[in-house]
């Protein structure tokens, strides 16, 4: 009994020891946004963006935003972090921090070891994604409310989320595959670009919930880099192109044209690709592509009951998605940066070859030659086989 | 001078008188007392004694006074007094009489619902069973119930609780040892067994264990139970009470040992392992499957109980990077209004839960829909929309609540509400991992324990892979009925002869 009560007071006296933190002591941050320091010379503008709960209680009152944005100026995370406490009432807590946006003049100038804090703290997870604001400031990006999801954290990773199974434009990048692709040899890294589609037309913010048409959040482009540099940007399609050679695309929809402004729509159902570097004797980048496809909707008359048919606009599509690759592969030789992964390929398989001319990988990759085989499989036309017709 | 006193003080009288003066003075003129004298010649009597409410009246009137009286009437008066008692013992059509002479079993007897005889002139007493317990019929198991299986249950008198068990098991190895344990009480005290099946030297363990007992009075199981297990510092409950007939025989076909107390229809059996709390008789009339996937749940719902608060309570208050940030958020809001921090709005509810639990029992049936109003409107609803708890602590308290009612065994339940506490205090100073540690401390604990020298936490450790077949999941009945959860052979016994208490 003398024991029992021994340990209950030790453990009395340890309370202070733990971190016992109530739910409504905390600031939870969900987002930060990197910007360069406006009132410094160096430096970072750091954006926290904090969970308002009480706006988002199912029966109290929602006359406010569930979010705050608070901005502090340092020359490095953790310091700002601390900073922040300045104007954030609540002990802040990263532990739910769910997205790293990155202004594009940061990244221009090179990203260094700006991500390190994330994976050196203890609270952070290392799963959350990392996104470029393009042409514009993360602050700016971080302070949209929108009507459907009133979280800008939220609304960020859901639409690029939704875009990647849709369409696979973007591409949810966690932080510790960005610091891979930072730090190993032979492959770039690529991050999804975000940025607003219009501007805000008033400094207030709710105005922007009432507007039937407000100022959204869109997934824009994927950022090329060029060791830990921003270089480029593949837009539209290209980005698509670049996520069907990764493998990336879950599925998404391809044009072919078929006559006069009229086109043949196909759903791709699955993708999957295979990148391989051939030494025939110099590098050859080789990239495999299998797609199953159906036949969506068609805006020329075409019978696609009739096997030749079938195996034409097959013939298309391959040939338009090969098109499609070199293009965007080029575009990637151009900026002399290997952000599929050729080199790493390289140096998996013939890693003799690769210690060699890993110093000059670069200037091979951007002369080294494209081999694109592209296998598209036709599964089904739909439920009917012809259009339609007119009459 | 001495010794003649208290041999006189030990004996019976030749006088009816004298014994009858003696017998009232002793009883303190107790008026259930019932003298009947019948004089057969000159000044010498017959005395019927008995107690009246514990003696089954008519069958004494019909098989003892009524022939005594034509017996007496047909005798001449020359008859001699031994001569007179042993016609009197031969006429009484009751099966059980015997002749006594030490007073101390006269008054035993007497007390025990036995009529008396005494004859002037005769130092022996004819002591008849005529004892007739009050006892309510044979009901419906309150405490244990199953959907389906056999619907009696044990009452609070053991020679009915005794007849349900030789009802079932039809055995000449189906053994009987009687005893009396409490000094004031002098309760019945029965330990049941099959021979052959049941371990020797645990049955005479348990007989010595049980008559060792000095205790003033058993008015319940537990007070045997309390006085015979082999840990005195601890809660679990080392032997299974059952107030079901079919639990008890099925225990004695694998081996165990019953003890039934009068007064109470709570049978004990021993020994026990601790998964056993978590069988229900109805695993064995339903299907394995389905009664595996039940005991599963009960085994789940019990741990629910004890740590859903606890583990509710380290997350919001330590590792608030575990719950998904959706989740959190919502939490959150919650939170927001209410004034307690976490650990005192915890326990303020489950404390609020007690009490309804308490008071379910307790109060009076009639005002019964008024507690549960009280607690469902204003626990659950006003305190949530006062602001004074979150909906989410009622939602676990509630949970944890509702967990505790799946098991078979109210003794364990009570383990369970116990630890409950400790943990949430453990995880409120240190998180996951004081849960952690009180966690081992449990187990470790479990593993010491024995009940009647077989290890308490088998079959898991010590491990039996044998022994899994019924254990947490139940095989085939096919499969089950040799007699594989026989209990522990001799050699684990040595290790606690003795009553090994610690």
């Amino acid at each position: 009994m003398k024991k029992i009560c021994k340990i209950l007071l030790i453990m009395m006296l340890l309370t202070g020891c733990s971190n016992y933190r109530e739910l409504n002591e905390l600031g939870l941050i969900v987002a930060m946004g990197i910007d360069p320091a406006k009132n410094m010379e160096n430096g970072y503008r750091i954006t926290f963006q904090v969970i308002n709960p009480s706006q988002l209680s199912p029966t109290g009152s929602t006359s406010g935003l569930p979010i705050t944005n608070y901005t502090v100026e340092s020359n490095t995370l953790v310091d700002a972090y601390r900073i922040a406490s300045n104007i954030i009432p609540r002990e802040n807590d990263v532990s739910h921090l769910s997205l790293v946006v990155i202004s594009e003049s940061v990244a221009r100038k090179g990203l260094k070891l700006l991500l390190d804090p994330f994976v050196r703290g203890k609270q952070t997870r290392t799963t959350f994604p990392v996104f470029i604001a393009r042409g514009d400031s993360a602050e700016n990006i971080l302070g949209v409310v929108e009507p459907l999801e009133s979280n800008p954290t939220k609304s960020i990773k859901s639409t690029s989320e939704n875009n990647q199974t849709m369409y696979g434009l973007a591409k949810i990048t966690p932080i510790h595959e960005a610091i891979s692709s930072i730090s190993s040899e032979g492959k770039e890294l690529l991050l999804t670009g975000i940025q607003l589609n219009k501007e805000l037309t008033s400094s207030n913010q709710t105005d922007n919930l009432n507007n039937i048409k407000p100022a959204l959040i869109e997934v824009s482009g994927l950022a090329i880099f060029k060791k830990d540099k921003l270089v480029g940007w593949y837009d539209g399609e290209l980005a698509r192109t670049a996520h069907l050679i990764l493998s990336e695309v879950e599925s998404s929809s391809f044009l072919v044209p078929c006559g006069e402004g009229d086109h043949i729509t196909f759903t791709a159902k699955r993708s999957n690709s295979k990148i391989n570097t051939v030494l025939k004797p110099t590098p050859t980048l080789r990239v495999d592509v299998g797609l199953t496809n159906e036949i969506s909707e068609t805006s020329c008359y075409l019978d696609f009951s009739n096997a030749q048919v079938l195996d034409r606009v097959e013939k298309d599509l391959e040939k338009k998605i090969k098109e499609e690759i070199e293009n965007t592969i080029k575009i990637s030789q151009d900026q002399g940066t290997d952000v599929f992964g050729f080199g790493n390929k390289l140096n998996k398989e013939n890693p003799n070859y690769w210690k060699k001319h890993k110093k000059e990988w670069d200037s091979i990759y951007s002369d080294a030659k494209i081999e694109v085989h592209v296998n598209a499989t036709l599964i089904d036309s739909g439920l009917s086989s012809k259009p339609y017709q007119i009459r | 001078m001495n010794t003649e006193k208290s041999n006189i003080f030990r004996s019976i009288q030749d006088s009816v008188d004298d014994n009858i003066k003696r017998l009232e003075n002793e009883l303190g003129n107790s008026a259930d007392l019932s003298i009947r004298k019948l004089k057969f010649t000159g000044d010498k009597n017959v005395a019927i004694i008995h107690f009246d409410g514990i003696v089954d009246e008519e069958s004494i009137n019909n098989n003892v006074v009524n022939r005594i009286i034509k017996l007496l009437n047909e005798c001449n008066t020359s008859v001699t007094t031994e001569h007179l008692a042993d016609k009197i013992f031969q006429i009484i059509s009751i099966t059980s009489v015997k002749y006594v002479s030490e007073w101390f079993q006269l008054i035993d007897s007497l007390l025990s619902g036995d009529t008396i005889i005494l004859i002037d002139g005769n130092q022996k007493a004819i002591t008849i069973a005529t004892r007739k317990f009050q006892s309510r019929s044979i009901n419906e198991p309150t405490s244990q119930t199953v959907i389906k299986g056999p619907k009696d249950s044990f009452t609070e008198n053991m020679g009915t609780n005794i007849s349900l068990i030789r009802s079932r098991i039809q055995n000449s190895k189906l053994r009987l040892k009687q005893t009396k344990v409490g000094d004031i009480t002098k309760t019945d005290v029965g330990i049941m067994y099959i021979e052959g099946i049941a371990d020797k030297d645990m049955v005479k363990e348990v007989i010595s264990r049980v008559k060792r007992i000095k205790i003033d009075n058993v008015l319940d199981s537990n007070y045997i139970e309390g006085a015979i297990k082999d840990h005195r510092n601890t809660i679990f409950p080392l032997l299974q009470n059952s107030e079901r007939p079919d639990v008890v025989a099925g225990n004695l076909l694998e081996g165990k040992i019953a003890i039934f107390i009068q007064g109470t229809p709570f049978v004990l059996t021993l020994p026990v392992y601790f998964v056993q709390f978590f069988h229900s008789p109805e695993d064995y009339y339903e299907n394995n499957v389905f009664s595996s996937f039940l005991r599963l749940v009960r085994i789940g719902t019990f741990l629910v109980n004890m740590y859903a608060s606890a583990i509710y309570l380290a997350l919001i208050t330590h590792h608030h990077g575990l719950i998904p940030t959706t989740l959190m958020v919502t939490l959150m809001a919650q939170r927001e209004r209410v004034p307690f921090p976490a650990i005192i709005e915890l326990l303020l509810m489950e404390l609020a839960f007690e009490v309804l639990r308490e008071a379910g029992v307790r109060m009076p049936r009639a005002i019964g829909p008024a507690v549960s109003i009280v607690g469902a409107l204003i626990l659950g609803q006003a305190a949530v929309e006062a602001g004074f708890v979150s909906a989410a602590i009622v939602i676990i308290v509630a949970t944890s609540a509702i967990s505790s009612f799946t098991l078979p065994y109210t003794s364990v339940v009570n383990v369970a509400r116990g630890l409950r506490f400790i943990l949430i205090f453990c995880s409120a100073f240190i998180g996951f991992y004081g849960i952690l540690l009180f966690t081992l401390c449990i187990l470790l604990h479990l593993c010491s324990l024995r009940s009647f020298g077989v290890p308490y936490f088998a079959p898991f450790s010590p491990l039996r892979i044998g022994a899994q077949k019924d254990s947490l999941i139940r095989f085939p009945i096919h499969s089950l009925f040799m007699r594989q959860s026989k209990v522990e052979q001799s050699n684990e016994m040595q290790t606690n002869t003795s009553r090994g208490q610690k």
